[in-house]
Parts: C-alpha cells; sequence; structure tokens
C-alpha cells in the first residue's frame, strides 16, 4: 500500500481529488435519489437497478449478478493487483415507507440518507472520478453495491463474491455512511440464533406442573445472561426478541426466543455457542413432552486485521491527512466474510450523522469533504499498490 | 390538425436520449419552480434539477423559483440553491390568497431570459427527469409547438376527468383529445407565451391550453406521457376551490375570445374595484380569481410588465 506522499506524487492524483470535491453536489444528488428508493434487504432490485444506471454512466459499464449485486470495473495496469470497493444497496426501511429527503444547505435530512446512500453516491462519484481523471499506475478497481448487508440479509451479497473476489482482489475497502473518521478492521464475530421450545399447553390451574414454554425460554436466556463474559476481548449476549403465549390462563405452548452473541475474541464466541448448545439441550430434561430447538440464522467470524497492518496503517495516513482523527473499532459488516476469507478489508465512515436509522437520520453536508479526501487517498493508496 | 392526426403528432412518450438531446440545443432553457410553502420538497428538487440530471451537466440558463406567498423557509431555501428568488409583489395579499400559480409563472415570464421554460410545482414530490427532458425535447425539435404538457394518466387526474376536460370537451371540441389539460408539469416557449393572457390563480392551466390554442392553433400544444404524480402532504388537487378557479378561468378565456357569450351570471364573483388607500389591505377570497392580466385590459392590476425586447 502507498503512503501518502507516494500516492500524493503519482500524477492525477490532485487534478482528481479536485475534481472530486467539485463532484460532491452529484454525489449528494445520487444519493438523495438513492435513499428515496426503498431497499428493504431481499428487495433491493429497483434500487439496484438505479445504481447500475448510474455506474454505467459514470464508468460505461455496469452488471447485475444473480445475487443482485452491482459490480462494475475500472480496468487498470495491467500486473497490478486488484481491489475491491463496496457499499451496501439495502437500506433498513421497506416499500411501505415513502421516504422524502429534505434537503437545506448544511445537512440532509430523512431516512436512509446515511445508511448508506451516501456511501452509494461516492461509490458512483470515486468510480466516475477515477475514469475521468485517471491516476497513473493503479490496478483494476472494482466497484460493487452489494445486497443482503443489514441484519435479515445475512451478507449473502459479499457471500455470493466468493471465492471469485479473491481471484480478482486482495484488498476491500467498505464504504458505510456512518462515522467520519471511523476505522473499522475488525469483524465482531457475531453469533444469531432462534431458540424454539414446544410444550404440551394447557390451563393455568388444572394443568399445572406441566412444562411452560415461556418460561423455559427465560430459563434459557438467564442461563446465558449469568455466563461469566469478559471484557476484553468485549463479549455479550443479547436476547432481542421474545415471542410467546396464548391467553392469560393458558400455558404457552410455544415460545420463541431470538438472540445474539457477539465477541470481539473467536474463541468467547464459540465458547458461547457451546454453552448456548449445551443449555438448549439441557432446557427440557425432565420435562414431560417438551422440546428446544436452537437454529443458527447468521453467523460472523471474529477475525481481522492488526492494527500494525499495512491497510491499517495506510488508512489510518490517510484519514490523518484527510484532517480525521482516526477511530479505530470493530464492526459486522460485508468487511467480516472478506476477513474470514483471508483478503484484507477495512470499512471506513464518510460523514458526520445523527439520528441513525430513523426518519430524521441528519447528514451534515460539511463533513462530506474530509470524507471525499479520505475515501479518494485510500483508494488511490490501495490501488496504487504492487504486489 | 385532426384531432386523430394531433394524437399522432403531437403525443409523445418520454425516452432516455431525450436528457441529452437538450444538451448543445443552441436554446436557453430555464426551470421555473413554483413554491408555496414547500420548504420540504424544494431544496430537492433544486439540488437534483441542478446536480442530479442524467449525464452530470444540467441545460439550465437559470433557476427560477416563484413564491407564492409562502410563510415558511421556502425563500431562504431557494437563495441558498443559488435560484433566482421571484416574489409575490404583496406578501400578506399572496398569504390569505390560496396559491396563485398563475401569478408566480407571469412573474417569471417577464424576469426570463430563457427560451424554453420548464415549469415545476414544487409540491410534487418527484420530477421525473426523462419527462421533463422529454417536455423540452419536444419544444425544441419542433419550432411550432409552443406549450408541451406532462399527461400523467391517459385522461389525466380527477381534475381534468370530472372538471375541465368536459368543459372543454363542450366548448372547444378540438381539445377534448387533450389527456390532461391541467397539468401543472409542462414546457413552454416563452417567446409564443409571453404574448398570452394568464390567469393569475390556481389552475390556470387548463385556460393557458384554451388561450395557447385560441392564438397559434392546435398544432402549437403537444403532450408527454408521464408517470403517475407523487404529491406531498399539499396536494393541489386537494384544493376544492381549484377545480372551481380553473373552470372559471378557461369561461373567461373562451368569453374574451368571443368563443361564448359573457356569462353575466358569473358577474358577481368577480372582485370589485377598490382603492388600497381607501380601504387598506383588502382580504382576497379564493373565489377572486381575477384581477385578468390581459393585454389592452385595464380592468386589473398588472403585476408582471413583458421583458422590453
Amino acid at each position: 500500500m502507498l503512503s501518502i506522499p507516494e500516492a500524493s506524487s503519482r500524477p492525477g492524483f490532485w487534478m482528481g481529488l479536485t475534481r472530486l470535491e467539485a463532484d460532491l453536489p452529484r454525489i449528494v444528488a445520487h444519493a438523495v435519489q438513492l435513499a428515496e428508493i426503498p431497499s428493504a434487504t431481499g428487495s433491493e432490485e429497483v434500487r439496484a437497478e438505479a445504481v447500475r444506471q448510474l455506474l454505467e454512466e459514470a464508468i460505461g459499464m455496469a452488471r447485475i449478478d444473480q445475487a443482485g449485486n452491482v459490480a462494475s470495473v475500472l480496468a487498470g495496469e495491467p500486473g497490478r493487483p486488484g481491489t475491491v470497493i463496496l457499499a451496501p444497496l439495502d437500506s433498513w426501511y421497506g416499500a411501505e415507507e415513502h421516504p422524502r429527503i429534505q434537503v437545506r444547505a448544511d445537512r440532509l435530512t430523512g431516512p436512509g440518507i446515511a445508511q448508506h446512500s451516501i456511501a452509494l453516491g461516492f461509490l458512483i462519484g470515486l468510480a466516475r472520478t477515477l475514469r475521468e481523471q485517471p491516476v497513473a499506475g493503479l490496478g483494476d478497481i472494482w466497484f460493487i453495491a452489494t445486497v443482503g448487508s443489514e441484519m435479515a440479509g445475512d451478507l449473502r451479497g459479499i457471500c455470493h463474491l466468493f471465492p471469485w473476489l479473491p481471484a480478482v482482489a486482495d484488498r476491500v475497502i467498505c464504504l458505510q455512511g456512518p462515522g467520519l473518521g471511523r476505522l473499522d478492521h475488525w469483524s465482531v464475530g457475531t453469533y444469531r440464533g432462534e431458540l424454539t421450545v414446544w410444550t404440551p399447553g394447557g390451563h393455568c390451574w388444572r394443568d399445572a406442573g406441566r412444562g411452560n414454554a415461556l418460561r423455559l425460554a427465560m430459563d434459557f436466556s438467564r442461563r446465558l445472561e449469568a455466563l461469566p463474559k469478559p471484557g476484553f476481548p468485549r463479549t455479550l449476549y443479547n436476547p432481542a426478541d421474545l415471542r410467546s403465549g396464548d391467553a392469560w390462563n393458558s400455558l404457552p405452548s410455544k415460545a420463541t426466543l431470538r438472540f445474539e452473541l457477539r465477541s470481539d475474541g473467536e474463541e468467547e464466541l464459540q465458547r458461547l455457542i457451546r454453552e448456548a448448545q449445551l443449555a438448549a439441550a439441557e432446557l427440557c430434561r425432565n420435562q414431560t413432552g417438551c422440546r428446544a430447538e436452537l437454529v443458527q440464522h447468521g453467523f460472523r467470524h471474529a477475525t481481522g486485521l492488526y492494527p500494525d497492518h499495512r491497510l491499517v496503517v495506510g488508512t489510518r495516513e490517510a484519514q490523518s491527512w484527510a484532517g480525521l482523527v482516526s477511530r479505530m473499532g470493530a464492526s459486522s459488516s460485508d468487511a467480516s466474510v472478506c476477513l474470514h476469507y483471508g483478503v484484507a478489508a477495512i470499512t471506513i465512515g464518510l460523514a458526520n450523522v445523527v439520528g441513525l436509522e430513523t426518519h430524521m437520520e441528519t447528514l451534515y453536508l460539511e463533513s462530506l469533504a474530509a470524507g471525499a479526501r479520505q475515501a479518494y487517498a485510500v483508494a488511490v493508496q490501495v490501488a496504487g499498490r504492487s504486489k | 390538425m385532426t384531432p386523430e392526426a394531433w394524437l399522432f403528432h403531437r403525443s409523445f412518450r418520454a425516452t432516455r436520449e431525450d436528457p441529452a438531446k437538450l444538451r448543445g440545443c443552441g436554446l436557453k432553457l430555464g426551470v421555473c419552480v413554483l413554491a408555496r410553502n414547500a420548504a420540504a420538497t424544494l431544496g430537492r428538487h433544486l439540488l437534483l434539477l441542478q446536480h442530479g440530471w442524467p449525464g452530470g451537466t444540467a441545460p439550465w440558463h437559470e433557476i427560477f423559483v416563484a413564491d407564492l406567498g409562502s410563510t415558511d423557509a421556502t425563500a431562504e431555501i431557494a437563495r441558498e440553491h443559488g435560484a433566482v428568488l421571484s416574489e409575490p409583489a404583496d406578501r400578506l395579499v399572496a398569504t390569505v390568497e390560496s396559491a396563485a400559480d398563475g401569478d408566480g409563472l407571469a412573474r417569471v415570464l417577464a424576469l426570463t431570459e430563457s427560451d424554453l421554460l420548464l415549469v415545476v410545482p414544487a409540491d410534487l414530490l418527484r420530477v421525473e427527469f426523462g419527462v421533463a427532458a422529454s417536455l423540452l425535447a419536444a419544444l425544441v425539435q419542433d419550432p411550432c409547438l409552443h406549450l408541451c404538457l406532462s399527461a400523467s394518466e391517459p385522461d389525466g387526474g380527477p381534475l381534468a376527468t370530472l372538471g375541465t376536460r368536459p368543459v372543454l370537451a363542450a366548448l372547444v371540441p378540438e381539445l377534448a383529445v387533450v389527456s390532461d389539460p391541467t397539468s401543472p408539469l409542462f414546457a413552454l416557449r416563452t417567446s409564443a407565451i409571453r404574448e398570452l393572457p394568464l390567469a393569475r390563480t390556481g389552475g390556470f392551466e387548463c385556460a393557458l391550453v384554451a388561450e395557447c390554442h385560441l392564438r397559434h392553433g392546435i398544432a402549437s400544444i403537444g403532450q408527454v406521457r408521464a408517470p403517475s404524480f407523487e404529491w406531498s402532504d399539499r396536494d393541489p388537487r386537494l384544493d376544492p376551490g381549484r377545480s372551481f378557479r380553473s373552470t372559471l378561468a378557461l369561461l373567461e378565456t373562451l368569453r374574451a375570445s368571443g368563443r361564448i357569450s359573457t356569462p353575466r351570471e358569473l358577474g358577481h364573483l368577480l372582485p370589485q374595484p377598490r382603492d388600497w388607500a381607501d380601504d387598506g389591505p383588502r382580504i382576497v377570497t379564493s373565489l377572486e380569481i381575477f384581477p385578468w392580466e390581459r393585454r389592452g385590459d385595464a380592468s386589473g392590476p398588472r403585476t408582471a410588465a413583458p421583458k422590453p425586447n
């Protein structure tokens, strides 16, 4: 990975940066257009087509793959390693919403503008800039908007790119809207489980003593809650959703508990998963007619790049050059899958944002200039590396 | 031109190539955004018109925002985005009166240097660039075309279907083929339309169509099929007075041109001239669709003088 002095001395670097900064209003306009297309996980087709058209307009070619990802490539110098730049296609709101973005001189307000329409706008803007104002000595750069990056999608878009992706690139930059200065170099290990308990049910008074599905699910949750969880690596259990019950006087015959186990450490995560499986297996012991089943709905390894990895060091340098203070951290994003497959990946944020995932999600426009400098510099640093 | 020929030659569909056709067309293109309390949507419209145009380079020579008496941040947003703001002559009157779209357009027509003007109501949630480009491209390609309307549905909206189209079909049968004579999104040739009298109320569009037809013939009008319009919370079609004002403006156009005799029974709706100095500010009711801006007619004040050549 190039250092900032090396990258900025490449012919075309400064012209490209100037062009990208001049293009910011257009990037914002595209972000507004895309935010107003609801794109719930699993229903990203309309937004994908809009992104495809914009990418095609930007660099001449874009296609939608079988999973629904939009991909295009900017050919670079032969023999240089490739780079992938990702942005998520899906939104946290669905077609039932009619999102409207309010545009003021200093801010944009409306659902999805920061998470992650602005990242899509930057993806398209970077592609257009690097095509119209090429920087010398860059390898192939793939611009990919991925489906299924929100929770329900379980990263199916990025998963679909494997094993193809390592064949064309060994560095991945994930763009996300919120968190200017954010540098996520670690994938939070995540296990999403759903425990379902079935019991015979009955009347609470007449059939007292029979198994109660709700109580059993709560016992399971309590047992996971009581497990020791270290502060380092940070580890937690989050019961997210519990559904059960019929009438006031009935014994619930079914209960469903959705929960998440998270840890920065793979060993801790695996230990918690084993404990959860054990708890589920033992839950209905000595309970006549009761059954419990634990199903995995998503999994991400706890893995990542150490702070001295060249990609992390280079990105920090770019952020510092852009006037940002790096905030290194961990997250669960498309980068998680790349890291798991041994492809170095980082996630960076592009803007200052408040009110995330609300209808008053607000993005401050003055933060975009630094976000643009950072994203551009990282892209050139990474794409300009030699093997 | 027969109605069939008109439908064949003057009904267009939006194509993806239309935005590109506008570049280098040799004409000055302008946008007029009619805005009344449109703070929620105006910034978005201006941003996208300036920077979201397909292909990147917006074709606009000038962008106007005709404020129709807003009490919110509409004017501030227009200035923030660098648009030319045209404010009503008297904000108090404009504020209590229902939106005077025609007055806003008249003001912009007096100011503009553009050859073609795209008229956009800010209450629209989205402006389809393909349709906007097609409206202008039709005017660019055919110099005989002076007014090009968008037709959001085959029969127009409810205002057209239940209000103005039956009246037009009865009184000006040639215009019965126009899908939506009340279309709020349209493009016009400024040199031709500036000569026409313009009702200064909401619902002026139908009278403008009739006026254009009477002056320049049916061949001067065209239409472009458009997807259904999505309106903000302030859907002008929900204004119960709009249909009435639209019909009344149309009747006055036809009366003035001699197509119908003077509807004396409507005379009581006309405002009585008053002297401001005597009475102070007056409250203008929604029924008051006049004063009528008509050349040679001194009955009403003129707010938008034609630009001297």
